[in-house]
C-alpha cells in the first residue's frame, strides 16, 4: 500500500513537471536537461576546490535510441578555462553513469556540458551554475570582524615620545644594544629576534637565566590594552622596563640604565626627549622604556593571505577569493563557526585582549605555581610603573581607567593572555609556558580539552571540540594563512 | 530557596561577587544577616594547582569576612562549618 501510494505521488510530480510534452523520466532525481531525443538528470553537490563526483542518467524519447556513452566537462566562460582535472566517467548501467574526478577550482559562472553518443549520434546538452564561495552572510559578516589589515597606525598617550622619529630612531638602537643589560651579553633582541618574527622559537625565554614563560612576539604590540602573559603591565613602556629590570632577563638596574643613556647615547635622549639625560635615574630608566615602545609601535606585521581572501570576499572579488585555498577556507569556517574560536580571537588582531583559563597546567617548576592573570593584577596594581603613577604622561588619566578598575578574582587564578594569531604559523612554540610545540599540538588541544581542568567562575567558554583528523587539518591550514609568506 | 529549605546550607566558594575590595555587597549582607547558620566559607581544588591557591583565599576571605560583625563573620568563617559537619559525624 504504502509503495503504491509512493509511486503514485512520483508519477503525479513526473506528470507535473514535464507536462505532456515528456516522454521519459530518466531515472534519477536531480537538475533536468532536455534535448529533441532525450531527457537527463544529474546530481551533485559541487563546492570550491573540492573533488566531487556527479551521478548522471538520461532516457530516450519515443522513436530514439539510448545514448552509450558520456563525456563531462566544465568551462568558466568568463575566465576561458576550463577544470585542472580530467574526470573520469563510468557506465553502470544502461543510460547511468556516474563522473568522478571532477573539481571547480573556483568560485564563478561555470558551464557545464554534457556530450551523449549512441546510434542516433550525438547531443549535447549544458548547464550553468554559479558557485560561491560557500559562506553564509552570518560566517561572511563573522570574517569581515577580522579586517581590515593593518591598522592604522595611534599615538600611546602615556608617552610623550610615542611616534616621534627621533625616538623611534633611539628606541631602535636601545632595542639592540646589549650593554644595557647587567651582564653587557643580552639584548632585547636575544629573545625578541627580527628574523623570528620578533621571539626567540624557545619554550621559555632565556636571557641571563631562564624565566617562566614564552617570550612572545612583540610584533603589533602597539594595540594591546594589557601587556604580558598576566597583564602585570598596562602600557607598552612600562613592560619594556620589566625584562631590563628582571633578574633572569637583561638583570639591570635603574642606574645601570641610566648611566648607558648618559654615556653612550647622550645625543640621541637629547634629540628625542628636548632635553639633557639629566634627570633622576629611575626618571632615566623610564625614558628607556618610552623610546623602547616608540620603536616598538612602529613593528606592524605584514599582509597575509587571510588578509587578501578576507577583502576580496568583502568587495566579491571572487577571482581573487579562487588564490585562497580550501583547506584554509575549511578551517576558517570552523575557526567562526563549530570551534568558535573567534570569540577570544577576536577582531582584526585576533584577540579580544583580555585572559582566559584554557586548561593549560601552569606549575613553572614542581611545587610551583605561576599564577597567571591573578598575580599580575596585583603586580600591575603595585607598580609606581603603572598608568595611575607619576610616568603616566597622559594628564587627563584617561589611559588609567583600566588599571584603576581592575580586580584580582579568584577566576583569574591560571589565565593568560589570549594571544594575537597574527604570524602564529612562525612563533612556534606555544601557550604561555611554550609546552605545546606546534599549530597541530594546540588544536589537537581545544579539540580534547579537559573540561575538569577549568574553572567553574562565571561562563563556561570553552567546551572540548572533538575534531576529525581533516578538520584539525584544514584549521591548521587556517592558521598558516595568518603568517605573512614574508613577515618579519 | 534559603527560606523554603531549611537544610540548605551554601559555601560561597561559587561566587566572589559578594564582596569587592573588602566590602560586602548589601544584598549579600542582607542574605548572611538573614541566613547566619547557613553559609560557609569553602574553595575548590579541583586541579593540583588550585591547592596553592587557598592560603590567597583565605586571606581574600578574612578581607570581607572583617567587615561583618565579628559573631556572623566567625560563623561564617569556621562555625557553621563545624556545627554542619560535626552534625553529620554523629552517629
Amino acid at each position: 500500500m504504502e509503495k503504491r501510494r509512493v509511486a503514485v505521488r512520483l508519477l503525479l510530480a513526473a506528470l507535473a513537471f514535464f507536462g505532456s510534452a515528456q516522454a521519459c523520466v530518466p531515472p534519477l532525481e536531480g537538475t533536468r536537461l532536455e534535448s529533441k531525443t532525450l531527457v537527463l538528470s544529474f546530481s551533485a553537490s559541487p563546492s570550491v576546490g573540492e573533488f566531487f563526483t556527479m551521478e548522471v542518467a538520461a532516457c530516450a524519447k519515443p522513436g530514439h535510441a539510448l545514448p552509450d556513452e558520456l563525456k563531462v566537462d566544465a568551462q568558466m566562460p568568463e575566465h576561458r578555462h576550463g577544470m585542472n582535472y580530467v574526470p573520469v566517467v563510468k557506465r553502470l548501467a544502461p543510460g547511468r553513469w556516474r563522473a568522478e574526478g571532477l573539481m571547480f577550482h573556483m568560485p564563478g559562472k561555470w558551464q557545464m556540458s554534457f556530450e551523449l553518443r549512441g546510434k542516433g549520434g550525438a547531443e549535447r546538452l549544458s548547464h550553468s551554475l554559479q558557485l560561491s564561495e560557500g559562506f553564509s552572510k552570518e560566517e561572511t559578516a563573522k570574517i569581515a570582524l577580522h579586517g581590515p589589515w593593518p591598522p592604522r597606525p595611534r599615538k600611546d598617550p602615556s608617552n610623550r615620545v610615542s611616534g616621534k622619529p627621533e625616538a623611534i630612531a633611539l628606541g631602535e638602537k636601545l632595542f639592540f644594544e646589549p650593554s644595557l643589560s647587567g651582564s653587557g651579553s643580552v639584548l632585547c633582541a636575544t629573545c625578541h629576534a627580527p628574523f623570528r618574527a620578533f621571539q626567540d622559537g624557545r619554550p621559555r625565554a632565556v636571557g641571563v637565566a631562564q624565566a617562566d614563560r614564552n617570550t612572545p612576539s612583540v610584533l603589533d604590540v602597539a594595540f594591546s590594552r594589557w601587556y604580558g602573559w598576566d597583564g602585570a603591565h598596562d602600557s607598552l613602556w612600562s613592560q619594556s622596563l620589566r625584562p631590563l629590570l628582571d633578574a633572569r632577563e637583561m638583570n639591570a638596574s635603574a642606574e645601570h640604565v641610566a648611566h648607558a643613556l648618559r654615556t653612550l647615547f647622550g645625543r640621541e635622549y637629547e634629540k628625542a626627549f628636548d632635553r639633557k639625560p639629566s634627570g633622576s635615574d629611575e626618571a632615566l630608566l623610564v625614558d628607556a622604556g618610552k623610546a623602547l615602545a616608540a620603536f616598538q609601535e612602529t613593528l606592524v606585521s605584514a599582509r597575509t593571505p587571510f588578509d587578501d581572501f578576507r577583502d576580496a570576499l568583502m568587495r566579491e572579488d571572487r577571482d581573487a577569493m579562487g588564490k585562497y585555498s580550501p583547506a584554509a577556507r575549511r578551517g576558517l569556517r570552523i575557526f567562526v563557526g563549530k570551534g568558535n574560536c573567534a570569540l577570544c580571537h577576536f577582531g582584526p588582531h585576533f584577540t579580544n585582549g583580555e585572559f582566559a583559563d584554557t586548561g593549560v597546567r601552569f606549575f613553572a617548576a614542581p611545587g610551583r605555581v605561576d599564577a597567571g592573570r591573578h598575580a599580575g593584577i596585583k603586580r600591575l596594581k603595585d607598580s609606581r610603573f603603572n598608568l595611575l603613577g607619576r610616568y603616566n604622561d597622559d594628564a587627563q588619566r584617561a589611559s588609567a581607567t583600566g588599571t584603576r578598575h581592575v580586580e584580582a578574582q579568584h577566576r583569574n587564578f591560571g589565565e593568560w593572555r589570549v594571544p594575537s594569531l597574527r604570524n602564529v604559523a612562525r612563533t612556534a612554540p606555544y601557550m604561555h609556558d611554550g609546552s605545546l610545540a606546534t599549530l597541530r599540538e594546540v588544536v589537537m588541544h581545544y579539540s580534547q580539552l579537559d573540561e575538569e581542568r577549568l574553572h567553574a567562575d562565571g561562563e563556561q567558554i570553552l567546551k572540548r571540540l572533538q575534531l576529525s583528523a581533516d578538520e584539525i587539518d584544514n584549521l591548521v591550514e587556517f592558521l598558516k594563512t595568518l603568517s605573512a609568506p614574508d613577515a618579519r | 530557596m534559603l527560606r523554603k529549605h531549611r537544610n540548605l546550607w551554601c559555601d560561597l566558594a561559587f561566587r566572589t561577587d559578594h564582596a569587592t575590595s573588602g566590602k560586602v555587597d548589601a544584598g549579600w549582607r542582607a542574605a548572611f544577616v538573614e541566613f547566619p547558620d547557613r553559609f560557609m566559607v569553602g574553595t575548590d581544588s579541583f586541579t593540583p594547582e588550585r591547592w596553592h591557591y587557598i592560603g590567597e583565599h583565605a586571606d581574600w576571605s578574612r578581607a570581607w569576612l572583617a567587615d561583618l560583625p565579628r559573631d556572623l563573620a566567625e560563623r561564617i568563617a569556621w562555625k557553621n562549618g563545624e556545627s554542619l559537619f560535626g552534625s553529620f559525624s554523629q552517629p
